[in-house]
């Protein structure tokens, strides 16, 4: 019995939940059996990753080969870094399954055969993505993962957006994949292995010579992952795609999906690719392009009046966070190890808390349209009213994601931004890098307000105001629902409190995909129970510090003496009606609707260059190619009509026809017994030559 | 850790920040009408405003919660951000709770308890209110940050004691004046009176923010506007100009109310001789004053 026991039983629990589910079409019973299996996933999944972190080894097996075929076999490496994303896949899968179960009852027409085994398949992939350390087997659970969470994404395949979405998504990552075999592709070549270590050592061989080619290399696979991940200009596919599914699919897209291209980036500049001045350029590079997805994705956020499709801006925006910290930790590295694996925890300890705050609001905004029927922030308010618990956790939710202490936000954010701006401390580094890099801490404080703004809108759009009647007569949340989303924000809450836990499993994680002498976590992290200092370099004194746990003393004193100052006071209280200025007026009449908030602001990020409108600064509506073409570019430009359209017709078809496959089978198995059990009788009689 | 130093100079500045702020109030209450050639209220005026208030009817026009707990919130936080704000020494008194970053966000969540109270009320004047508030918030608090940062680049540590230590023994660098200069210039829209009281503008949308507020709650956020004064100009004096600092503990507390009250006057003269920005020119003016503050950190960055 080995330490894999666990893992094993999980994902056999996981693989059993998806074919279960795609028997059951009742949705309850289907929920309720997929929640069953991904409780016991989650489970094994767990205890086995809090396992291997305790005692803090890699755990290495090969489970099979193909030899014969390519130089490849299924290996598993199980180190910290993979566990920390196993804990967030374990929770996040859990909660959003627990979400489903009530939630799919407002599509009415549609199958859960078509959400569950795809949803289940996305799980086991993420995990597989994690997990392996064979890139032939990586691009299999890759693409696995692409597919199942296409199939997400048009769930709701007679809408025509839904059908957009999930073309552009579909062509994009496949362009992405494409960069990722090409790589793959050559750098086989080079180490006939697709082991990790083999690639490893014929990359450093290819490091030192190629120059060209090592550039090509770095470029092919930072694009994959970067297209994946949302990056701004690659993201351009998330906005449309990522709104389309059911919410809480949604939520796992936001919360781990897009985060595992972010794995993916982290596992290969950190250990597949040997430390060198390449990476640190690419470094650069990466961190500029996160700090450009922050702030045009988050801009562009601002002026969303569409709750999913405003969340999905952030999530490029958010990524571009993560970007930043791990961009600058692979520029520092090299040159101040300090300020290096700050930055690069930094940016792993975001991208944890991120997965945590996203998934919550996405799975809020799939409670409000459980409740109301819409996610346009314009036609809902007041929802306070009916769904307070939904309320409260949306507000942990916005408060996370903006940053504001002591919700978990706000710690990642702190380190990115010191990290950042401590490249000042760096001296080997050019003044103009220097440069760049603190005006990218700049830019990050800045955006922070500015999510700060968007999530009020949201907050103050949907929860608060008066409420309008006509949605009262929808089902109210079940308690499943509002769990899911109590357990995320009890999360966000106590990771921010009590930060160090979270920054020594990422410290840890850092440490062990890198494959060199780092210093120790208590020289740079200056620790205790309630909050952490940090420090940038070698014997000096703490630069930042953050002990959170002030914040209640100081809350808790201070509100004692201000209720005690009211209760002193003794105002009589009284109801009375909204004071509209004297006039009367129907709420309706008067509502604040959140296409309202901040119109100056959205006016000075908007203008027009040529035909192309920009929308915080996202351009809207790009010209159509109409220019002088001939009619059939123009109809091979459209590949809708002539092959997408055709091609998901044929698909629903295909899963229709399986769907009455499995209705006749039931009824015609004896039928079938027999006519088989015939068929194999003549053959044995075949085989033995006529002789019985 | 000298504890006793410590909790002694938190009761200093939240006493300073909260309790001293209505007086503060008075006397630009009383210069205000001084310059328009009035007699103007007595200077304690404003304390007899807020006792009078905390008893008064408190008309709730929701049954929303967060309308009743987030007036509080803004002076808690007000009083947690005085705790970083060093009055007694070079120090702050809970330095070792956070740094700068930290200050911007508390300063952020004064802003977000008071646009959550706006909301929850209900009533459209408080929405647009809160909306102008938050705008004008986006815009100023980069120009608050980049100052701090140029400190801290300059000074190599993210903690304010550390900054104000270095500000202190160095005297004032290129950088650092720019810095200080900015803040200035800022100073009204971080305290958030004209020419940018745009969120409460009674002339156009009846007091914004406040509109449905009345007893206990309106107190409390009259109060916070209040301390919010003296914070900012405690901010600028005690930061930005920390001359002169003595040994003697009393006396830097007398010299530091005497600086805060010569910035706000200057800071009640500029709010009386001065109109009403509207919300698009406060952004403009802002924003511009932001970019143009950009040059600070690099002027930090070149050592000067």
């Amino acid at each position: 019995m080995d330490d894999f026991y666990y893992l094993y039983a999980s994902l056999g629990f996981l693989l059993l939940g998806a074919i279960l589910s795609i028997f059951i079409n009742r949705k309850s019973l289907a929920g309720f059996v997929s929640l069953i299996m991904n409780f016991l996933f989650s489970i094994g999944l767990l205890n086995f990753s809090i396992n291997c972190l305790m005692n803090n080894n890699q755990l290495e097996k090969n489970l099979f080969s193909i030899k014969p075929l390519l130089n490849s076999s299924l290996s598993i490496l199980v180190d910290s870094l993979s566990a920390v994303f196993l804990i967030v896949i374990a929770i996040v899968s859990l909660c959003v399954t627990m979400f489903s179960w009530k939630y799919l009852e407002v599509y009415k027409a549609h199958s859960p055969r078509r959400f569950y085994p795809f949803l289940m398949l996305l799980f086991f992939s993420s995990v597989g993505v994690v997990i392996v350390k064979d890139l032939f087997f990586f691009i299999l659970f890759w693409e696995v993962m692409t597919l199942s969470s296409w199939f997400l994404v048009i769930f709701e395949g007679e809408k025509r957006e839904a059908l957009r979405g999930g073309l552009q998504y579909f062509i994009a990552t496949h362009i992405a994949t494409a960069f990722l075999i090409l790589s793959a592709v050559i750098l086989y070549s080079y180490s006939n292995d697709f082991n990790f270590t083999a690639i490893s050592k014929s990359l450093s061989d290819i490091l030192k010579g190629n120059f060209l080619l090592s550039h090509f290399i770095l470029f092919s696979l930072s694009l994959a992952f970067l297209t994946k991940a949302g990056v701004l200009p690659f993201g351009f596919w998330l906005p449309n795609a990522y709104p389309q599914p059911p919410s809480s699919a949604s939520s796992f897209f936001g919360g781990v999906m897009s985060k595992l291209a972010v794995y993916a980036l982290l596992r290969f500049f950190l250990s597949v690719i040997p430390l060198s001045p390449y990476t640190q350029s690419w470094g650069f590079i990466i961190a500029t392009a996160g700090v450009f997805s922050i702030f045009i994705g988050t801009i562009a956020a601002l002026t969303q009046d569409e709750a999913k499709r405003l969340m999905s801006f952030h999530a490029i925006g958010q990524v571009g966070y993560m970007l930043l910290g791990i961009g600058a930790g692979l520029y520092f590295m090299s040159l101040n190890q300090f300020v290096g694996i700050t930055a690069l925890t930094g940016g792993l300890l975001h991208l944890l808390n991120n997965s945590m705050y996203k998934s919550l609001l996405f799975l809020n905004a799939g409670s409000i349209y459980y409740k109301t029927g819409t996610t346009d922030l314009d036609r809902i308010s007041g929802l306070i009213r009916v769904m307070p618990l939904t309320t409260m956790t949306a507000l942990v939710g916005s408060l996370s994601i903006a940053g504001v202490p002591p919700f978990n936000g706000f710690v990642s954010k702190l380190i990115i931004f010191e990290s950042s701006i401590g490249a000042a401390k760096v001296s080997e580094t050019l003044l103009l890098i220097k440069g760049a890099f603190i005006v990218f801490g700049i830019i990050s404080v800045f955006i922070s307000a500015i999510t700060l703004a968007s999530f009020l809108k949201f907050f103050n759009s949907s929860f608060m105001g008066k409420m309008k009647l006509t949605y009262v007569e929808r089902g109210n949340v079940h308690w499943s629902m509002t769990l899911s989303q109590i357990i995320l924000a009890l999360i966000c809450l106590i990771t921010g409190l009590f930060p160090i836990i979270s920054l020594k499993l990422t410290y840890n994680a850092i440490t062990s995909a890198v494959n060199l002498s780092l210093p120790n976590f208590s020289e740079i992290f200056v620790t205790s129970f309630f909050g952490f200092g940090i420090n940038f370099c070698k014997n000096c004194s703490e630069g930042g510090v953050w002990f959170p746990i002030f914040v209640i003393f100081s809350v808790f004193i201070l509100s004692l003496l201000i209720f005690s100052f009211e209760r002193y006071a003794q105002a009589p209280k009284r109801e009375v009606e909204t004071w509209y200025g004297g006039k009367e007026h129907s709420p309706e009449e008067v509502t604040y609707t959140g296409h309202s908030f901040y119109q100056p602001f959205k006016e000075m990020v908007s203008f027009r260059i040529g035909k192309i409108q920009f929308k915080g600064l996202y351009p809207v509506g790009l010209p159509s190619f109409k220019l002088s073409m001939p009619s059939w570019i123009k109809k091979f430009l459209n590949p809708d009509d002539w092959f997408y359209y055709p091609f998901a017709n044929k698909v629903r078809l295909v899963f229709i026809s399986i769907e009455q496959i499995y209705e006749k089978l039931s009824k015609k198995y004896i039928a079938w017994l027999v006519l088989g059990s015939i068929l194999v009788g003549v053959l044995v009689f075949h085989l033995s030559g006529g002789k019985p | 850790m000298n504890w006793s130093l410590i909790i002694f100079s938190s009761i200093i500045n939240i006493s300073v920040v909260l309790l001293l702020s209505p007086l503060f109030d008075g006397f630009t209450r009383k210069i205000r009408a001084i310059i328009q050639s009035r007699v103007g209220p007595p200077p304690l005026q404003s304390y007899y405003d807020i006792l009078k208030l905390m008893g008064k009817e408190d008309l709730k026009s929701t049954i929303n919660p967060l309308f009743r707990f987030s007036p509080y919130l803004s002076v808690i936080s007000i009083a947690m951000a005085s705790l970083l704000v060093p009055i007694v020494g070079v120090n702050p008194p809970f330095n070792f709770w956070g740094d700068i970053f930290l200050f911007i966000y508390i300063i952020t969540v004064v802003g977000i308890a008071i646009i959550i109270t706006a909301s929850a009320s209900e009533n459209p004047f408080a929405y647009i209110g809160a909306s102008r508030k938050m705008m004008l918030h986006l815009s100023v608090e980069p120009i608050l940050a980049i100052a701090l940062i140029t400190g801290a680049i300059n000074a190599d540590s993210f903690k304010i004691g550390d900054i104000v230590k270095w500000y202190h023994l160095n005297g004032p660098n290129v950088s650092m004046l720019l810095a200080t200069v900015c803040v200035f210039l800022s100073l009204q829209a971080l305290i958030g009176k004209i020419p940018f009281d745009v969120s409460e503008a009674e002339q156009e949308i009846a007091e914004g923010v406040l509109i449905e507020l009345s007893g206990p709650k309106y107190a409390c956020v009259k109060w916070a506007n209040m301390s919010k004064q003296v914070l900012f100009c405690l901010v600028f004096s005690q930061i930005f100009i920390p001359w002169p600092l003595t040994e003697n503990i009393l006396l830097n507390i007398l010299i530091a109310l005497s600086k805060v009250t010569v910035i706000i006057f200057i800071s009640t003269l500029i709010e009386a001789l001065n109109p009403r920005l509207r919300i698009d020119q406060a952004l403009k003016y802002n924003l511009t004053l932001a970019g143009f503050s950009i040059t600070a950190v690099f002027l930090a960055l070149l050592g000067v």
